[in-house]
């Protein structure tokens, strides 16, 4: 299901750039290395061209879109502190330093008749690649959307493409289902009987649970994407991990041996 | 001569540590490159001075709990605490990877008690792959956060059982966290350390003001990278006098530029740490900018500007 590609770190020039939802900056990158090659749920690492090393990390950010033939890569920075608002000030024609594709990408779903994505915030990002490759395949694709204000969907457009059907939870209005997206989820997929759904989640570690919780005392399969504070996202400094869910305990590297996971594996 | 930028054979990067030739001064510090195939397009390893591990226990460990790292002005606070697969694993899996490099290998140990480091020690050179170990004294997040070698009694006797186990070069890695470094550089030349790696991280806490309470999970972890520089190449400066062994200087090198202060300084090595997860290309610019400086100034060899900084 998982496959790692090895990755280039290159200086890309940005394509394409605008603000959608206020305060997300979506770019589009040249870069035919990455666009050639990634997979739904890998990542890069993104650094300004003439920063020196101010700030020092540089920061991950989920592949959202690939397209091979022109070469482009598309990713949503969620502008917050002194290296997103950097990225955000370069704009079309500038150029950023790029590390990737980065971490086990998804080169097959798993046997299934429906995908159930549940994204809350910028995290909703890393599910549109597998949402366009499960629609790819004709697998039908329930998308469910979660943010603080209903103004702060991100990547709505590509959900909309590929979705069979979307529900937007958010903090600020009602929904049928609440305003909560991991009780949307749970009743969702009580409507939805004796499937077999595969589950993904990303953007909050509250799903993350209802996601294992749903894996553990169903038929369903959960996986989680992870998302953290990464240094180096290669694997070479273990400063991202997550507690195993195992009796032998440890910890597994976000960035090298995810950043997606099968939610019996982790603790959340 | 050196594989990586093509310079003239008149032109020698070409440096001796413990008797030991590396090929250029420049090598990963511990803890900060993996030998994998993730690794395989910023740059061939095998035009590195040297590869160095993370360092390797007897035992597996898994590690500080999190948060682990933390972002700070010009710096990366670590309390990883050195994952770790044990030694048997070590040998099986990791080690025959990094020999194949094609360059020297050095790999860092820790023990906790002396039979253990001596141990450790023994097991890598019987397997033939190990040019060199380093002795990692000085993790502020280990040994109960006090780093061996801020003991100079302790560090005389770590080194001095592990010189006795085996004849490959030993290299002490030295915390800064002392008083005075030169003295510690001094305890370790005087055990029998073939070089000194200096300096490891500075102890230092963050605390998070939303939870009011320290951000790390280990509460304290190390400094690394450019704000430390400035202490790191004092602490290669003043010793490179008070002793005659080679030093390995690390501590922020970020650049090129950087790593020639080091040289300058008195460093016969080069470790990047911090700059090899921000820039993954780093180590071959440092390898071909050490290269320019030496041309372009008309000097033959690498060697011939180490301490060039110390002239009247």
């Amino acid at each position: 299901m998982f496959a790692k590609v090895v990755p280039v770190y290159r200086k890309s020039e940005i394509v394409s750039c605008f603000e959608e939802p206020t305060g997300y900056i979506n770019l589009d990158i040249h870069n035919p290395y990455i666009a050639e090659r990634a997979l739904p749920g890998q990542f890069v690492m993104v650094r300004g061209v003439d920063t020196l090393f101010t700030p020092l990390f540089s920061r991950p950010f989920d592949i959202v879109s690939v397209q091979p033939r022109e070469g482009l890569v598309s990713f949503c920075v969620k502008v917050k502190g002194l290296g997103t608002q950097q990225l955000a000030r370069v704009g079309t024609g500038g150029f950023l330093m790029v590390n990737g594709p980065l971490g086990n990408g998804i080169y097959k779903l798993p046997p299934c008749s429906q995908v159930v994505l549940l994204g809350r915030g910028v995290g909703a990002a890393a599910l549109v690649a597998l949402a366009g490759m499960a629609s790819a395949q004709g697998i039908p694709v329930i998308s469910i959307l979660s943010a603080r204000t209903s103004t702060q969907i991100v990547c709505r457009e590509y959900f909309e493409k590929y979705s069979t059907r979307i529900v937007t939870v958010c903090d600020d209005e009602p929904s049928p289902y609440g305003q909560d997206g991991a009780a949307a989820l749970e009743s969702i997929m009580e409507s939805l009987g004796q499937t077999s759904s595969v589950l993904f989640t990303c953007g909050s570690r509250r799903f993350g649970r209802k996601v294992k919780e749903l894996d553990r005392l169903t038929s369903i399969d959960g996986y989680v994407f992870l998302e953290s504070v990464m240094a180096c996202g290669m694997g070479d400094c273990h400063g991202c991990v997550v507690p195993k869910d195992a009796p032998e305990g440890g910890y597994l590297t976000v960035c090298h041996d995810g950043p997606v996971f099968p939610a019996r594996e982790v603790i959340l | 001569m050196n594989e990586m930028n093509g310079v003239s054979h008149e032109m020698s990067l070409a440096v001796t540590i413990g008797g030991m030739v590396l090929k250029n001064p420049v090598m990963p510090a511990s803890g900060t490159y993996e030998v994998d195939s993730v690794h395989d397009n910023f740059f061939a390893a095998s035009g590195l001075g040297a590869v160095v591990s993370k360092t390797v226990f007897l035992d597996e460990r898994p590690g500080n709990p999190i948060p682990r790292i933390c972002e700070t002005p010009s710096g990366m606070l670590n309390a990883i605490g050195i994952p770790c697969e044990g030694i048997d694993a070590f040998i099986e899996h990791k080690l025959p990877r990094i020999k194949s490099i094609g360059t020297r290998v050095i790999i860092s140990i820790a023990g906790d008690t002396l039979e253990q480091w001596a141990d450790i020690a023994c097991r890598l050179e019987d397997t033939g792959l190990v040019d060199a170990l380093e002795l990692n004294l000085s993790c502020p997040n280990l040994h109960n956060n006090m780093p061996w070698s801020t003991d100079e009694k302790l560090l005389g006797r770590v080194i001095g059982r592990v010189r006795k186990a085996v004849d490959i070069p030993v290299i002490a890695k030295l915390s800064p966290i002392v008083t005075e470094i030169t003295r510690t550089a001094q305890a370790a030349e005087a055990a029998g350390a073939s070089a000194l790696s200096m300096i490891n991280t500075y102890k230092g806490m963050v605390i998070d003001i939303e939870k009011q309470r320290p951000y790390l999970g280990n509460v304290t972890g190390g400094l690394s990278g450019p704000a430390v520089r400035p202490m790191a190449l004092w602490a290669v400066y003043s010793s490179y006098k008070a002793v005659s062994i080679p030093i390995i200087g690390m501590g922020g090198i970020d650049s090129w530029q950087s790593a020639v202060e080091f040289l300058l300084a008195g460093a016969t090595g080069i470790g990047i740490g911090m700059a090899n997860f921000s820039h993954p290309g780093i180590m071959k610019e440092v390898v071909d900018g050490i290269a320019g400086y030496i041309r372009d100034r008309g000097y033959s060899s690498a060697s011939q500007i180490i301490g060039l900084a110390h002239r009247q």
